[in-house]
C-alpha cells in the first residue's frame, strides 16, 4: 500500500523513471509504484505530456493511479475492474469492500447504471471515490466496462476532480479525459439560478427509503426494479461480474454514502463564513435557502402507505421549531419524518416519484444556524413563505434573484464586515424584502408571516399592499396550522389532494434537471 | 411481572445524575409512545405495524430469526420524556471533545442520551452536546474524521456482567472509555431477558388456550399478525411496538400450529430453549444469549456501512459503534442521538434466533386459523 501522495511528486516520480527506464515492453505496469518501471510503451511522448500536466496539483489517489499506470497520451489498458483494484490500492481499501450499487435509468429504457465504490465499510472514506458505467443505451446488452467516469474527492481543493474513461474507438485502449465538460451538464446547480453553485454534486435522486428503482437487495426488497430489469441484463457478463456474491450492495447503504457525499461538498459551501465578506460568496451560502438547487424524489414504502413527511412539509419547519421549543412541542409532526396515507382500499394510487426539496438544500438551512450565522427564527420566517410549496416556490426564488440582481448591479459596501459569516444575516434581510423596499417582517419578534400559498392573487394582492398582519402567526399558531394541514391527507382522498402539486413540482423538476427521472403519469398540460 | 409498558407518571422523577429533566410529566394526553394518546387503539396501532412488518421491503420474520429495526416506531420520541428505546435495543451517541489548544481529539468523552436510570420515567444523560465557537470550528476542520459513536446496545438488562470485568482488561472504545455494564448494559426495565421471555410465554399459552376461538365475528382476526398484534395489546398494550407485535404474531402463530421445542417438556421449558434465561446461561457456563443479537437485513452478522461490533469476549453481538463524524456533531449538536437514530437505527436490526431444527409442529388437522405451513412463524402478507 502506498501513503498518499502530492500528485505532483508522483507525476515526476512517473517522468523520472519513465524517461530512464524505457525498456520495459508495452504491458501496463499495474500499480507500478514511484521508483518502478512505469512505461507503457509510449515513453517517447511522456516528456510534456498534456496529460500528465493535467494532473498536477490533484490530491487525490486516482490522479495518483493515472500517473502510474495511464500512458503520457492518456491511454489506458484493461477495464472498470483494473481501474478499480488500483484505486483500492492506492486508498489503502480491501478489495472486499468494492461495492456495486445499481440504478435503473427510466429515461434509457431502465438500463442499468452501476455506481461503485471502495472502502464501503466506512461512508466517509467511500465517498471519497465514485466510479458509474455509462452504457445507458443498453446497445450492449450490458454494462460496458470499458466506458466509465469518476469522480475523487480532492481534499486540498475541496471538490470532486472528475475523469471520463472510455474507448475513442471500438477495440481500442480506453483513453482518460480529464475533467470532461459533460459532467457538469447534470451535477451542476442549474445555470438559471443567480449565482454559481455546485460545479459537481453526486445525484442519489431517490435518496430514501424505498430507493425506486435502485437495487436495495441485499438489505431491503427492492421497488420498482426486479420488475424492470432485464434477464438478458441481468444475466450478462459483465453486470454478473460487477454485481455477483457479496459485491452487490443495497441503496440502503449507498443512501448514507451519498450523505456524506454531500456533507463534503456542503462543506466547501459552509465554510465560506470564515471567509472575508464578499457579496457572491455571501450570496452562494443563501441560495439554497431560497431556490432549489438540486431536488429528491420522494415514494410511497411498497403498500405501507407510508413516505417521507417532507412530501408535504420541508422538514426545516420541524427542524426550526425544534431548534425554538425543544423537545415540548404537542404537534406530531415535529418529531416525525414519515406520513402515513389511509390505505387504498378505496382505490387510486401510492405516490411515487414525487419532487422533495434536495437534501443538499435542506442541510444548509441547519448548517446555517448550527453555525450561527443565521438563527432559527430567520429561516423559520423564510420557511414559513409559501409553505404549501416547500419546493419550487417562485415566491421564495423570486424574491433571492431579485436581491441578486439589484445587488450585482448595484454592489453593497461590505467594509464593515470581516466575515461573510458577519454580513449573511444582514444580506438574508435584504432578500427578505418585497421589491427591495417593503421587509418581510413580522409586527414584533417571536411572530412569522405565515403564508401558505403565495401564489393565489388574493395573497399577492395583499402582500403587495403591505398587509401582512392578516399573515401574522405566533410559532405555536403556525405549528397547529401545519399539524392540521398534514392530518388534511391522512383522509381516503389524501392522495388525490396531492395530485395537482406532483405536476406541478414534476413537471418544473422537469424543466430545470436534466436528471429528473421518469414520474409515472405526470401531467404538464 | 415487571411492568411492560412505558408509564408516564403522575409526578416528574428527581435526576441523581444530571442530565435530561423531564419538564413534565406527559400533561395531558401528550407524551412520547403511542399509548399515550388519548386516541390510542389496537387497530390502529396493529393495522400501521403489520403494513411496515408484512407490506413493506424488510423482512422480519425469516427461518432462523423474528427481527426488527433499532429505530423506534412513529409516536416515539424524546417529547416530554426520554422514552426512544422501546425495541430491546437502547442507543445513545458517546462524542470526544477536543483539545483546541493541541489540536487533538483527547478530550472528555460526553454520553448524549444514554439512559441511566429507568423508573416512572426515564433518566439520561442530556441530549444536546453545547459546543463553543472553537469547537465548532475544530469540528468542522475535522468533518470527516470519527470522532464519535452512536452506540447500540442489545445486551438484556438483567444479563449479567462480562467476565473481564471481573478482570478489570475490558476492551475500549473512543481511546479510553471501558467497555461496561454501567454504560453499555440496557436500562430499561422491558428491554430484559425476562420481558421477552414473559411475552412469548403469555402469548404461546393465549392463543393455545383459544384466546380467539370465540366471538371471531372481528374479519380483521383472520389476519396471522393482526391476531397475534392484538393478543399482544390485550396482554401488554405493546401491540405498536415492531417487535412486541412480531414476537408475540409469530408465537401465536406456533401455538395455533401445536408447536413446541424438541425435548421441552412444557411451555416453560420451551421458552428455555428458545431464549435461555440468564440464570440457565450462567449454569451452563456459557453465554448464549446475552441480548438478542444486532445485525444487519442483509444478514444477521453483517452491520452496516460504518458500523462495527464492540467486542464483549463472547459472540453475543449485542453491541455496536457506528461512526459520527465531526460534520455531524456540528449538524446535530441540538440531539446525536436523534442522528444515529436516523442514521442507522433503521439498519441495525434486532435478531430473535429461533431454533428452526428444534421447532416441531403437529398442526390440528381442522385448525381454526389459516392453514399452517411447515414453518409457521414465518408470516406472510395473506
Amino acid at each position: 500500500m502506498m501513503n498518499r501522495n502530492n500528485i505532483s511528486s508522483i507525476v515526476s516520480c512517473a517522468l523520472a523513471f519513465a524517461l530512464s527506464a524505457c525498456s520495459g515492453g508495452d504491458e501496463p505496469a499495474a500499480n507500478a509504484q514511484p521508483g518502478e518501471e512505469t512505461c507503457t510503451g509510449k515513453c517517447d511522448s511522456v516528456e510534456g505530456s498534456a496529460f500528465f500536466a493535467s494532473l498536477e496539483g490533484r490530491d487525490e489517489p486516482v490522479a495518483d493511479f493515472l500517473a502510474l499506470n495511464a500512458g503520457a497520451d492518456g491511454t489506458l489498458e484493461g477495464d472498470y475492474q483494473t481501474i478499480l483494484d488500483g484505486v483500492a490500492e492506492q486508498y489503502g481499501c480491501d478489495p472486499e469492500t468494492i461495492k456495486t450499487f445499481v440504478i435503473l435509468l427510466s429515461n434509457r429504457n431502465h438500463f442499468p447504471r452501476n455506481i461503485v465504490t471502495i472502502c464501503s465499510d466506512s461512508p466517509s472514506r467511500a465517498s471519497r471515490f465514485f466510479l458509474s458505467t455509462q452504457s445507458d443505451e443498453g446497445e450492449l446488452g450490458d454494462i460496458d466496462g470499458r466506458n466509465v467516469k469518476i469522480a475523487a474527492w480532492d481534499s486540498d481543493a475541496d471538490k470532486y476532480n472528475l475523469y471520463e474513461i472510455k474507448p475513442e474507438y471500438e477495440g481500442g485502449p480506453m483513453v482518460v479525459s480529464v475533467e470532461p465538460d459533460k459532467c457538469v451538464t447534470c451535477h451542476a446547480t442549474p445555470s438559471t439560478l443567480a449565482v454559481p453553485g455546485e460545479v459537481f454534486a453526486p445525484i442519489m435522486n431517490e435518496l430514501t427509503n424505498p430507493w425506486t428503482l435502485w437495487s436495495a437487495e441485499p438489505d431491503f426488497r427492492s421497488h420498482r426494479f426486479d420488475e424492470f430489469l432485464a434477464d438478458g441484463v441481468k444475466d450478462a457478463p459483465v453486470y454478473s461480474s460487477m454485481t455477483e456474491g457479496d459485491k452487490l450492495g443495497s441503496a440502503s447503504q449507498l443512501e448514507t454514502i451519498m450523505r456524506s457525499a454531500f456533507d463534503r461538498v456542503a462543506k466547501g459551501r459552509i465554510d465560506l463564513r470564515r471567509e472575508p465578506a464578499s457579496l457572491t460568496s455571501s450570496l452562494r451560502m443563501l441560495q439554497p435557502l431560497f431556490c432549489d438547487e438540486s431536488v429528491n424524489y420522494a415514494s410511497e414504502n411498497h403498500s405501507t402507505n407510508q413516505v417521507q413527511s417532507n412530501i408535504l412539509v420541508d422538514s426545516s419547519i420541524s427542524s426550526m421549531l425544534l431548534e425554538l421549543g425543544g423537545y415540548t412541542w404537542e404537534e406530531d409532526f415535529i418529531y416525525e419524518d414519515r406520513f402515513r396515507f389511509a390505505d387504498l382500499s378505496a382505490g387510486g394510487e401510492y405516490i411515487e416519484v414525487m419532487p422533495v426539496r434536495g437534501d443538499l438544500s435542506v442541510s444548509m438551512d441547519k448548517r446555517l444556524v448550527s453555525r450561527r450565522v443565521l438563527d432559527a427564527e430567520s429561516v423559520l420566517r423564510l420557511r414559513a413563505l409559501d409553505w404549501h410549496k416547500p419546493v419550487f416556490s417562485e415566491f421564495r426564488c423570486g424574491l433571492f434573484q431579485a436581491a441578486a440582481a439589484r445587488m450585482k448591479s448595484s454592489p453593497p459596501d461590505l467594509s464593515e464586515y470581516e466575515t461573510n459569516a458577519d454580513y449573511v444575516p444582514v444580506l438574508f434581510e435584504e432578500i427578505m424584502t418585497l421589491d427591495g423596499q417593503t421587509p418581510l417582517l413580522p409586527s414584533e419578534p417571536g411572530r412569522l408571516l405565515v403564508v401558505p400559498d403565495a401564489s393565489a392573487p388574493e395573497v399577492r394582492e395583499a402582500l403587495a399592499a403591505g398587509a401582512f398582519g392578516e399573515f401574522e402567526r405566533g410559532y405555536d399558531l403556525f405549528a397547529l396550522d401545519v399539524e392540521a394541514y398534514l392530518e388534511s391527507f391522512k383522509g381516503e382522498d389524501g392522495r388525490q389532494l396531492l395530485e395537482a402539486e406532483r405536476n406541478r413540482r414534476g413537471c418544473a423538476a422537469r424543466a430545470t434537471f436534466p436528471s429528473a427521472p421518469q414520474m409515472p403519469n405526470l401531467s404538464c398540460d | 411481572m415487571i411492568a411492560l409498558v412505558a408509564s408516564c407518571g403522575p409526578e416528574p422523577q428527581p435526576t441523581p445524575d444530571a442530565g435530561v429533566t423531564p419538564p413534565a410529566a406527559c400533561d395531558g394526553a401528550k407524551c412520547d409512545t403511542p399509548t399515550d394518546s388519548e386516541d390510542y387503539n389496537w387497530e390502529d396501532a396493529c393495522t400501521a405495524r403489520r403494513a411496515d412488518v408484512l407490506e413493506g421491503n424488510r423482512e422480519t420474520f425469516t427461518p432462523d430469526h423474528i427481527r426488527w429495526a433499532c429505530a423506534d416506531v412513529e409516536g416515539v420520541n424524546a417529547r416530554n420524556s426520554e422514552d426512544r428505546g422501546q425495541e430491546y435495543c437502547e442507543y445513545f451517541a458517546m462524542i470526544q471533545l477536543p483539545d483546541i489548544d493541541e489540536d487533538e481529539l483527547t478530550g472528555p468523552v460526553i454520553d448524549l442520551g444514554r439512559i441511566t436510570e429507568a423508573e416512572d420515567i426515564n433518566v439520561a444523560t442530556p441530549l444536546e452536546l453545547e459546543l463553543d465557537d472553537d469547537q465548532i470550528d475544530w469540528y468542522d476542520d475535522h468533518s470527516d474524521d470519527v470522532v464519535g459513536h452512536c452506540v447500540f446496545t442489545s445486551w438484556h438488562v438483567d444479563f449479567p456482567e462480562m467476565a473481564c470485568e471481573e478482570t478489570g482488561d475490558c476492551p475500549t472504545v473512543l481511546g479510553d472509555v471501558t467497555v461496561d455494564a454501567e454504560r453499555f448494559r440496557m436500562k430499561v426495565g422491558f428491554n430484559s431477558n425476562f420481558a421477552a421471555r414473559d411475552l412469548l410465554k403469555d402469548c404461546m399459552a393465549a392463543a393455545s388456550q383459544g384466546a380467539y376461538s370465540t366471538g371471531l365475528d372481528d374479519p380483521q382476526l383472520d389476519d396471522d399478525f393482526l391476531r397475534g398484534c392484538k393478543l399482544a395489546d390485550d396482554l401488554y398494550q405493546t401491540g405498536w411496538r415492531f417487535s412486541d407485535s412480531s414476537i408475540c404474531a409469530a408465537a401465536t402463530r406456533l401455538a395455533e400450529c401445536g408447536c413446541g421445542v424438541e425435548g421441552a417438556a412444557d411451555l416453560e421449558e420451551a421458552v428455555g430453549a428458545m431464549i435461555p434465561s440468564p440464570e440457565q446461561q450462567v449454569e451452563a457456563g456459557e453465554v448464549a444469549l446475552r441480548g438478542f443479537p444486532l445485525g444487519g437485513w442483509g444478514a444477521a452478522d453483517k452491520l452496516p456501512s460504518g458500523c462495527k461490533y464492540i467486542e464483549t469476549g463472547d459472540d453475543a453481538g449485542t453491541l455496536v459503534a457506528c461512526e459520527i463524524y465531526g460534520i455531524d456533531v456540528v449538524d446535530n449538536a441540538n440531539d446525536p442521538k436523534e442522528f444515529c437514530r436516523k442514521q442507522y437505527g433503521d439498519n441495525i436490526v434486532v435478531h430473535v434466533p429461533i431454533p428452526q431444527d428444534k421447532v416441531i409442529c403437529d398442526a390440528p388437522e381442522d385448525g381454526q386459523y389459516n392453514q399452517c405451513s411447515a414453518q409457521p412463524w414465518i408470516l406472510q402478507a395473506q
